[in-house]
C-alpha cells in the first residue's frame, strides 16, 4: 500500500515536473520563434526607398517598423521573464540583444527622421537611397541581423528540451507504472517473507520443544533442556517447560527415594519385629538354663561330695560297684564336670549377649526419639557383624567421651552396619593387605557428636565418590547389592540434621564421617 | 515481545530503504558539463592565432592555449569556425563555451560578455599593397578602407572617420576575402590587428604593413556573462604563465620570447566593467 501510493505520488510528482519544463520550452520555444520571425526581414533600404516621396505610404511604414521593434522589445521582456531560474540562460543573450535592437531602432530611427517625404524632390532620392543602403551595412544594423539570427540556436535548444520534457514525461509515466509494479511485488514479497519468518519464529522453537518433550518421554532422560533462545511468549514457553521438566526430575527422584526409603524402613520392620521376637523366644528358655545351671553346678557339688564321703567309709566297694567305678572313670567325671558346666556358662552367657544385641539393634520398642548412648550402638551392630569378620583383622576403637544422644537408635544403627559393612566387603575385596583394620573414633564437642568409620582397603575413585550417596548407585555386581545403603545413611543422618561425607584415597583406604549436631533440632521423619 | 517489536522495525526500515533505493533512479540524470567536449568557437583563418595548416589541421597561437587548457580541464575540444562578429551571439547563446580570436577586451564588450585576464598585447595596423603609394594613414584621406566587421579595427575605424576623412569603409568577414580584395586592388587600406597582418605579410607576397596603429589592445578569451567557467580558464591561464607555458607558444609563433611586462609574461587581474 504504501509503496503504491509512494509510486503515485514520486509518479506524479516527476509527470508534474515533467509538465511544467514542458510548458516552459514550449512557452519558449513560441516566442523565440515569434522574435525570430518579427526581427526577420527587416530592410529599410527596401522598406522605405520605394516609398520616400508616399507621404502616407513613407508613414505607415514608418509605423509598421516602430511597431515591429515595440514587438520586438515586448518578446525580449517576456522571454526574460518566461527565463527565470532556468540553467543555460537566455538572460546575457537577450540583454546584448535588446542593447542591439535598441542601438538599430535608434539609427533606423535617426535616418527616418532625416527623410521629410513630403518635401523629398526626385534628385535628393539617390542621396537618400546611399544613406539606407550604409544603413543596412553599419555594424549595428550587422549586429541586429546576426543576433537576430543566433536565435535559431536558441530555438533548436528549445526543441532539444521539448523533446527531452516530452522524454521525461513519458519517463515519468513509466517511472511511475514500474514503482507501482515494484511495490506491489515488493510488498507481495516482502508479505510472503515476513509470513515465511513469522510462521519459523514461532513454528521452530515450538518444534523444539516438542521434540525435547518427546526425547524426555522416551528416553527418561531428565537432563535434557529446551534452548530458551528469546525472551517472547515460545521463550516463556520453553522457560516453563525446562521448569516442568525440573520439577519432574525433583519429584521423580523423590518419589525413588520415598519409595526406596519404604520399602526399606518395612524391610527393617519386619526383620526388627523377626528378630525381636526371636530374641524374646530365645531369651526365655536361655534364662531357664541360665538360672538353672547354678543349681546344677551346686547339686552336682553336693553329689560329687556325696561320693567321696561314701568312698571314704566304704574304701572296699563291692565287686559290682568297683567294676562301674571302673567304667564311669569317676576321676575323669570330677574333673571334667565342673568344666562342662563352666563352658555350658560362657555358651549360654553369649547366647543371652547376642539376644541383647538383636534387641538392641532392633529397638522395635524404641520407636519414639529418646536419648541413647551411640556406643552401645556401634558395639551391638559389630557383635552382630562378628562372624563375617576376616581373619586377622583389628578394630581399632578410639572412643571419645559421649554424652546421650537424642536420636532414632535403630536407624543410627542402620547407618552403623551399612557403614560398617562397606568397611568390610573394601577389606574382602583386597585380600593382599597384610594387616587388615577398621578404625571406629568417636568424639565430642559442644556443639556436635563426630563418628569416623575408616578402613585401609583400596579406597574409592574421586569419580565415584562424587555419586556415592545417590541411589541405585553400586559399585558391586548385580544382584549383590541394591546401590541404597550409602542413599539411606544419607536420608538418615540428613533427617538427624547431620552431614555423612566420604574421605578416601585411592590405594590407601576410606573414611566416612558423620556429624550429627548436639542440641538438635527436632528431628523429623518423613 | 521485544523480538516481535524488533521485527516490525526491520519491517518498516526495509520499506523505508526500498521507497528510498527507488527515489534517486528517478532524478533526472543530467550528464554533468565538466566531461561534455569544450565547445569553443574561433574564426579559423586569422592568423597566426588559428588556421589551417598544409594537412587541414586546426593550429595557432590560441589553438595550442585552448589545447593545453582543454587538457588541464581534462575536457575534449570541439572547434566551431564562425565569423568574428558571430562569436559575440553565439557565446550569449551558449552555442559555445568559450570564443577564441584575438578578442580585444573592451568596456562596451564587458558590458555584455566577460573576459579572463589578458595574454597578449597589441596594436591596430595598416595593410597595403606591396606596390602602393600609401605610406601611412595619412594617404588614405579619401581612400577606401577596409575592416573586419564588427572588430576594434571597424570601431577605431568609425571613430577616427573625421580625423582621416575615408571615402568609405568596407566591412569583411575574415581575413582571407579581405586580403584578396586588396590584392584585385577593390580597396586601399586594411586597418586590422598588427600581429596577424605583420604573420600573414611575412609568410605571404603582395601585401605589406606601413603603419602601425596604438591602441593598446590587449586579447582575451570571451565567455557568457556570469559563467563560472571563466574563473576556471582564468585561473589555468594564471599557472600557464608561471610555467612560463605561454612564453614558450609565443617563441613558437612568433619567433621570439615575449618582452618583459606584456600581459603574455605577467598574471593580470580580469577585467572588471569600472562601476563609474
Amino acid at each position: 500500500m504504501i509503496g503504491t501510493f509512494s509510486g503515485l505520488a514520486l509518479g506524479n510528482h516527476y509527470q508534474e515536473d515533467a509538465k511544467t519544463k514542458l510548458e516552459q520550452a514550449r512557452t519558449q520555444g513560441e516566442l523565440l520563434t515569434q522574435l525570430q520571425l518579427t526581427a526577420r526581414n527587416f530592410s529599410p533600404e527596401r522598406t522605405f526607398t520605394p516609398v520616400l516621396r508616399n507621404t502616407s505610404r513613407f508613414y505607415f511604414r514608418r509605423e509598421e517598423f516602430l511597431k515591429h521593434i515595440t514587438e520586438i522589445k515586448r518578446l525580449i521582456t517576456q522571454l526574460e521573464a518566461s527565463d527565470q531560474g532556468q540553467e543555460n540562460s537566455l538572460y546575457p543573450f537577450l540583454n546584448a540583444y535588446e542593447w542591439v535592437v535598441n542601438r538599430y531602432a535608434e539609427d533606423v530611427t535617426q535616418v527616418l527622421d532625416s527623410v521629410n517625404p513630403v518635401t523629398v524632390k526626385p534628385s535628393d532620392i539617390p542621396e537618400l537611397k546611399e544613406k539606407f543602403n550604409q544603413l543596412s551595412t553599419s555594424p549595428t544594423s550587422i549586429r541586429f541581423h546576426r543576433y537576430s539570427n543566433e536565435m535559431s540556436s536558441f530555438i533548436v535548444q528549445t526543441n532539444q528540451e521539448i523533446q527531452q520534457a516530452e522524454k521525461a514525461w513519458e519517463q515519468a509515466e513509466t517511472l511511475r507504472t514500474w514503482v507501482i509494479i515494484g511495490s506491489t511485488l515488493l510488498g507481495a514479497a516482502m508479505a510472503s517473507i515476513l509470513a515465511i519468518m513469522t510462521s519459523r519464529a514461532i513454528a521452530h522453537p515450538v518444534r523444539k520443544v516438542t521434540q525435547v518433550a518427546e526425547s524426555v518421554t522416551e528416553t527418561g532422560d531428565f537432563s535434557l533442556r529446551v534452548p530458551v533462545i528469546s525472551e517472547d511468549e515460545i521463550g516463556s514457553l520453553a522457560t516453563s517447560f525446562n521448569q516442568l521438566i525440573e520439577w519432574t526430575q525433583d519429584y521423580t527422584q523423590k518419589l525413588q527415594k520415598t519409595q526406596v526409603q519404604l520399602i526399606q524402613s518395612e524391610k527393617m520392620s519386619s526383620l526388627g519385629q523377626m528378630v525381636a521376637g526371636l530374641a524374646h523366644e530365645i531369651n526365655n528358655p536361655i534364662n531357664f538354663i541360665y538360672g538353672n545351671l547354678r543349681h546344677i553346678d551346686h547339686y552336682l557339688d553336693d553329689l560329687l561330695a556325696l561320693i567321696i564321703l561314701y568312698q571314704d567309709y566304704y574304701p572296699v566297694p563291692p565287686a559290682e560297684i568297683a567294676q562301674q567305678l571302673d567304667v564311669c572313670d569317676l576321676e575323669f567325671i570330677q574333673q571334667d564336670l565342673p568344666k562342662l558346666l563352666e563352658s555350658l556358662r560362657v555358651g549360654t552367657d553369649r547366647i543371652r549377649q547376642l539376644v541383647l544385641s538383636l534387641r538392641s539393634f532392633a529397638r522395635l520398642d524404641e520407636a519414639e526419639k529418646k536419648p541413647c548412648n551411640l556406643h552401645e550402638g556401634i558395639e551391638s551392630t559389630l557383635l552382630l557383624l562378628q562372624s563375617q569378620f576376616p581373619e586377622g583383622l583389628d578394630i581399632e576403637k578410639q572412643y571419645g567421651n559421649l554424652p546421650e544422644y537424642e536420636c532414632y537408635p535403630a536407624q543410627l544403627n542402620q547407618v552403623f552396619l551399612n557403614l560398617l559393612n562397606n568397611a568390610l566387603e573394601a577389606l574382602m575385596e583386597t585380600p593382599s593387605i597384610p594387616r587388615k583394620q577398621i578404625t571406629i573414633t568417636t568424639q565430642a564437642t559442644e556443639q556436635e557428636i563426630k563418628i569416623t568409620i575408616g578402613d585401609n582397603g583400596n579406597g574409592i575413585s574421586p569419580d565415584i565418590q562424587r555419586k556415592l550417596f545417590d541411589p541405585f548407585f553400586t559399585t558391586k555386581p548385580v544382584g549383590k547389592g541394591t546401590g541404597l545403603g550409602l542413599a539411606i545413611c544419607y536420608q538418615i543422618i540428613e533427617q538427624h540434621h547431620g552431614k555423612i561425607t566420604v574421605n578416601s584415597r585411592l590405594g590407601e583406604g576410606s573414611e566416612f564421617m558423620i556429624t550429627l549436631p548436639l542440641s538438635p533440632r527436632s528431628i523429623s521423619l518423613s | 515481545m521485544s523480538k516481535l517489536t524488533s521485527r516490525r522495525t526491520v519491517l518498516h526500515l526495509l520499506t523505508g530503504l526500498s521507497v528510498s533505493l527507488l527515489l534517486p533512479a528517478c532524478q533526472n540524470s543530467t550528464i554533468p558539463e565538466d566531461s561534455s567536449p569544450l565547445q569553443v568557437g574561433t574564426n579559423v583563418g586569422n592568423v597566426p592565432w588559428q588556421l589551417e595548416n598544409e594537412s587541414g589541421e586546426l593550429v595557432g597561437f590560441e589553438i595550442d592555449l585552448v589545447n593545453i587548457i582543454a587538457q588541464r580541464l581534462d575536457r575534449e575540444v570541439e572547434y566551431q569556425d564562425i565569423t568574428f562578429i558571430n562569436l559575440f551571439p553565439a557565446v550569449l547563446s551558449h552555442r559555445i563555451d568559450l570564443a577564441v580570436s584575438s578578442i580585444t577586451i573592451t568596456k562596451s564588450r564587458l558590458e555584455t560578455v566577460d573576459f579572463t585576464q589578458p595574454y597578449y598585447d597589441s596594436d591596430q595596423s595598416l595593410m597595403v599593397q606591396s606596390d602602393s603609394e600609401i605610406t601611412g594613414l595619412t594617404d588614405m584621406q579619401g581612400k577606401v578602407v577596409a575592416v573586419e566587421s564588427g572588430s576594434t579595427a571597424d570601431e577605431w575605424v568609425q571613430g577616427h572617420q573625421g580625423q582621416y576623412n575615408f571615402k568609405e569603409v568596407r566591412r569583411y568577414e575574415g581575413l582571407q576575402p579581405a586580403i584578396e580584395d586588396l590584392r584585385a586592388g577593390v580597396y586601399d587600406g586594411y586597418v586590422g590587428d598588427i600581429p596577424a597582418f605583420l604573420y600573414y605579410a611575412e609568410n605571404n607576397p603582395g601585401v605589406k604593413v606601413v603603419e602601425r596603429i596604438p591602441t593598446e589592445e590587449q586579447y582575451s578569451m570571451m565567455f557568457a556573462k556570469g559563467d563560472p567557467l571563466r574563473d576556471r580558464i582564468n585561473d589555468i591561464i594564471t599557472t600557464l604563465k608561471q610555467e612560463g607555458i605561454l612564453a614558450e607558444i609565443h617563441e613558437k609563433w612568433f619567433g621570439s620570447p615575449p618582452e618583459e611586462g606584456t600581459s603574455t609574461v605577467e598574471v593580470l587581474p580580469i577585467p572588471q566593467l569600472e562601476e563609474n
